[in-house]
């Protein structure tokens, strides 16, 4: 089945004057052929087809038609545009070739002139020898200026061949240039990809690197930390077993203690009775409730002493202090005697035997010696 | 102020003046001979002893180990560089200078027996490593019972430090080795060794690792003694912190041959600013003790400053620490401010002057 084009765009066109177009600020139209559209319709659906895998369906293939033929729509257009703008610069060409060839032809004319009046004057008997010089000069000018225009001419032509020649060598610059382009951008894009890549991945080293860094520190600080505990652990288990050896006495002494404690309850006990019994019996002497209360103090003050006493020979014992911890010139030699007593004695793998330290010579002190003898006589 | 313990801690020139037996003897060359003289230093141990050619021999070791991995190939490697090293509790351990070489090697810090002039309290096992180093530079007794003077610091003036246990400790560590100990506060050491030709009147100050010693000494007896519990380890502490570096790099920064007065890179700035700030902060301690010390002798002229000490060392020293001089009204007049001789042997020199004299 054919469609009949040009009816079918003039069923769906409307019609318009040039006038009205041009109150709508329309004042260039472009024209299309009817053949050419129906062209267009043709290589669009070949080209549906020929792309296809299979049988299509239709909405598919109109809407893939209409897309190519719009697609051949701008391609026609876009080379009718270079098509009319060669021809422009050929017209203009023509124009200038026509001109030239005008101005050509006017100088020519003019230089028959001259040589027919050239000649007519050679046959005139009487010569006016000043007058023909003056014309063999202008006729020389005149045949200069025709040769300098016929050079200028073909020039021209050169020139006109040359800017035919320009251009298309500037066509094919242009899509180069394009083509340069496109591949720049895709450049650029990659290499953008690639610089934000490499940042994170600088990033990401940094971070990690800053991380070891702090496990490093929390190491050391761990380290550090576990040295000060086995010190603290050391001092303690020493504490303990200080504690433990004079466990037994300990016990006795706590014993004792709370044989007191429980002494001293009954006394209060007894005392709080005795002075219930004092209340009531209001009428009994005072001087036996004075004598009661002077034998509770006695006894108090006895359990107190008794008390500090023992508690201060449990701190003696149990290490706390006492000897070890003195600040007289005694106990300071004998905390130094005790720190030395086992450390020099062992025997010390070592090379100190074989090295040298660092010795120098240097002035000798017998001045000093014999000023500071005169100064003790003085 | 001035320091003493039971160790017989005496004025050496109280020997000296009431002793014309040990005068007399001094002229033999056995006497001569006898004593030695130990610097304890928190940075370095020095002993000087004297020799036969009418000089001193000076040994010295750096107060400082480090411990390394224990296996047969770093000890026969050690033993093959002649780099001093003990085992001890199943750890080998590298003693003096080496230690401090590997511990910039290997980016460490170097353990230290000594912190603030005196015994490390968190540093109670080292005691065998001192013993070692000074075993190694002190040398046996030449005759039992020889007298070693041994520096001890003064009181400190800006710390609880107590400087009776410290001075016992290496009293009975040199009783241990044989020898007679008597201490003697380092910086009346220095006006023993540096000014003599003054009639040993002055200011002395060792400026050492762990603290700054000042003694103010008329006739050779001390007037007034004290210390600060600053000293090349706090300006190896600041720098390490403001560069964000292991103190022993800024240890080593601080003893390269570095100009304190005209300082090149940012490390040396740093080094310089806080030198300046430690002779600020150490004179105008003096100063202050001077103006609150009742017992101060008149000095009938002006008198010398002579400072000692490892850390006095760098060059340009002496000109910033007369540089901060001149911002202070001191109350003494001062003749002339100089560095000893050899900054490093003065309170080794200065205890073996007070040990000749004793023998």
């Amino acid at each position: 089945m054919s469609i009949d084009v040009r009816r079918a765009i003039e069923k769906n066109a409307y019609v318009t004057s040039v006038a009205d177009l041009e109150k709508r600020g329309q004042r260039h139209v472009r024209v299309i052929k009817t053949s050419t559209i129906r062209e267009l319709i043709d290589q669009a659906v070949e080209n549906v087809q020929r792309n296809a895998d299979g049988p299509m369906p239709k909405d598919e293939m109109v809407a893939e038609t209409g897309q190519e033929f719009q697609r051949l729509l701008k391609e026609k257009q876009s080379q009718q545009s270079a098509l009319e703008e060669t021809q422009t610069q050929i017209a203009h060409y023509k124009a200038l070739i026509t001109d030239l060839n005008s101005r050509i032809e006017h100088q020519e004319n003019e230089i028959a002139s001259l040589r027919a009046q050239a000649t007519a004057a050679a046959s005139t008997p009487v010569v006016d020898e000043a007058e023909l010089a003056s014309e063999r000069k202008r006729s020389n000018a005149l045949e200069q200026e025709v040769a300098e225009k016929t050079a200028q001419l073909s020039e021209l032509s050169a020139k006109a061949s040359r800017a035919a020649a320009l251009e298309s060598e500037l066509a094919t610059w242009r899509a180069r240039s394009e083509e340069a382009s496109a591949r720049a951008q895709k450049l650029e894009s990659e290499r953008a990809q690639h610089d934000a890549e490499t940042s994170e991945k600088v990033n990401r080293m940094n971070e990690h690197l800053l991380r070891q860094e702090r496990d490093v520190e929390a190491a050391k600080e761990a380290v550090a930390k576990a040295d000060a505990y086995q010190s603290e652990i050391a001092k303690l288990n020493a504490e303990i077993r200080t504690m433990r050896e004079s466990q037994p006495a300990t016990e006795s002494l706590v014993a004792e203690l709370r044989q007191m404690r429980e002494g001293m309850t009954e006394l209060q006990l007894r005392n709080r009775e005795l002075e219930m019994q004092a209340a009531q019996a209001q009428s009994a002497p005072q001087a036996d409730t004075s004598r009661l209360e002077e034998l509770l103090e006695a006894k108090m003050s006895q359990i107190s002493t008794e008390l500090s006493a023992k508690l201060s020979n449990m701190r003696v014992a149990g290490g706390g202090g006492g000897a070890v911890g003195g600040t007289s010139p005694e106990d300071i030699k004998n905390t130094i005697a005790a720190i030395f007593s086992h450390d020099l004695d062992g025997e010390i793998d070592s090379n100190l035997d074989d090295v040298t330290v660092k010795e120098k010579q240097s002035g000798g002190i017998a001045g000093n010696l014999a000023r500071l003898k005169n100064l003790g006589k003085k | 102020m001035s320091n003493s313990g039971d160790h017989e801690a005496m004025n050496p020139s109280d020997s000296a003046g009431v002793s014309a037996a040990s005068t007399e003897t001094a002229s033999s060359s056995q006497a001569v001979a006898l004593g030695k003289g130990l610097d304890v230093g928190t940075a370095n141990l020095v002993a000087a002893v004297q020799n036969d050619d009418g000089g001193i021999t000076v040994k010295m070791e750096r107060n400082a180990f480090i411990d390394i991995e224990h296996d047969v190939h770093s000890k026969n490697l050690l033993t093959k560089l002649k780099v001093p090293y003990v085992v001890h509790n199943n750890t080998m351990v590298v003693l003096g200078d080496e230690s401090f070489q590997l511990a910039n090697i290997f980016n460490r810090t170097t353990r230290r027996p000594m912190k603030d002039g005196l015994i490390s309290p968190s540093e109670a096992d080292a005691m065998t490593m001192v013993r070692l180093i000074i075993q190694k530079v002190l040398g046996e007794p030449q005759a039992p019972g020889e007298v070693v003077y041994f520096s001890v610091p003064g009181e400190p003036i800006d710390s609880e430090a107590n400087v009776v246990y410290h001075e016992g400790v290496f009293s009975g560590l040199l009783t241990k080795l044989g020898y007679e100990p008597r201490s003697m506060n380092e910086a009346h050491a220095v006006v023993f060794a540096e000014l003599a030709d003054q009639d040993f009147t002055g200011i002395g100050i060792s400026c050492g690792g762990g603290m700054f010693n000042v003694c103010v000494a008329f006739k050779s007896i001390p007037a007034l003694t004290f210390s600060t519990s600053r000293g090349g380890d706090w300006i190896d502490k600041n720098v390490s912190q403001v560069l964000g570096v292991p103190v022993s790099k800024a240890t080593f920064i601080k003893e390269q041959s570095m100009d304190l007065m005209n300082p090149t890179n940012r490390e040396e700035e740093a080094v310089s600013i806080y030198y300046r700030n430690l002779i600020n902060y150490t004179l105008t301690n003096i100063k202050s003790q001077f103006l609150g010390s009742s017992g101060m002798p008149e000095f009938p002229a002006p008198i010398d400053i002579v400072t000692s000490g490892g850390t006095s060392s760098p060059n340009g020293f002496i000109e910033l620490f007369r540089d901060e001089f001149k911002k202070l009204d001191f109350p003494i007049k001062i003749n002339e401010i100089r560095r000893a001789d050899d900054p490093l042997t003065s309170v080794a020199k200065g205890c073996l002057v007070a040990a000749a004299i004793a023998e």
